[in-house]
């Protein structure tokens, strides 16, 4: 029990004093930090900067795919305008350092919401596959042969990305 | 599974957000752990055993 308590109290200090080194280092703000070449920089506008370069970048490819009369820079300029919140947000997602943010839980992997967030994602494919199946069958019985094929395609897709997933797991796990 | 978790957390004056401050999880996840509805993950369960200074059989019981 004696021991249990001194390795309590080291942990204690040990943790404390890593996280006072460190927040007086970086310190913790709402959108936390990046590292960048060696450097400690807010990560917002680093979110922001990379999500305009990324969406200037996607709306040109999208106006040159877009079949609308219009004229090409003001495609990509809408294209890009339209983009450009979400994949701002990606972009920060992606860089910023989770201990540098206000309120983020050390250990966020170990939460019961990853739990619920994976159980949604597998009951909702099961159910996402159930329905387009489904819906398949209902398509081909009223003579929507074209729709029917579609759904078809889309199941076998979702099944096929299945396994495709299932393959990467199972070989990425091996130790 | 079963635990002593919300009994062992009260006799120490904590409340829920704190101990989940204490080990970097979110209060619902320390909620859920009392309430039996969710099994923590090995080293969550040793920071817990940490955090009250006993052994992991002394807080939860399968």
């Amino acid at each position: 029990m004696a021991k249990l308590e001194d390795r309590k109290r080291r942990l204690a200090t040990a943790e404390s004093n890593q996280s006072e080194t460190l927040e007086k280092k970086v310190g913790k703000s709402s959108f936390g930090r990046v590292r960048l070449a060696g450097r400690s920089v807010p990560a917002l506008p680093v979110g922001l900067a990379a999500g305009l370069v990324i969406s200037l970048v996607l709306g040109m490819i999208a106006a040159s795919l877009m079949p609308q009369p219009m004229a090409w820079g003001l495609k990509a300029f809408l294209a890009a305008v339209a983009l450009f919140p979400t994949v701002s947000a990606l972009a920060w997602v992606l860089c910023v350092d989770r201990s540098t943010v206000e309120g983020a839980d050390q250990y966020a992997e170990e939460n019961v919401e990853n739990r619920w967030v994976r159980q949604a994602a597998q009951v909702s494919y099961l159910v996402c596959l159930i329905l387009v199946s489904l819906a398949a069958l209902v398509s081909d019985v009223l003579g929507e042969g074209q729709l029917a094929l579609a759904l078809f395609l889309v199941a076998v897709g979702m099944v096929l990305i299945f396994g495709l997933v299932y393959v990467v797991v199972r070989f990425g796990s091996r130790g | 599974m079963d635990n002593r978790l919300a009994e062992l957390r009260k006799s120490r004056g904590w409340s829920q957000e704190q101990l989940a401050d204490m080990l970097g999880v979110s209060r619902q996840t320390v909620i859920s752990i009392e309430k039996g509805r969710f099994d923590p993950s090995l080293p969550l369960a040793f920071r817990l055993s940490d955090a009250f200074g006993l052994t992991i059989e002394d807080i939860f019981r399968p």
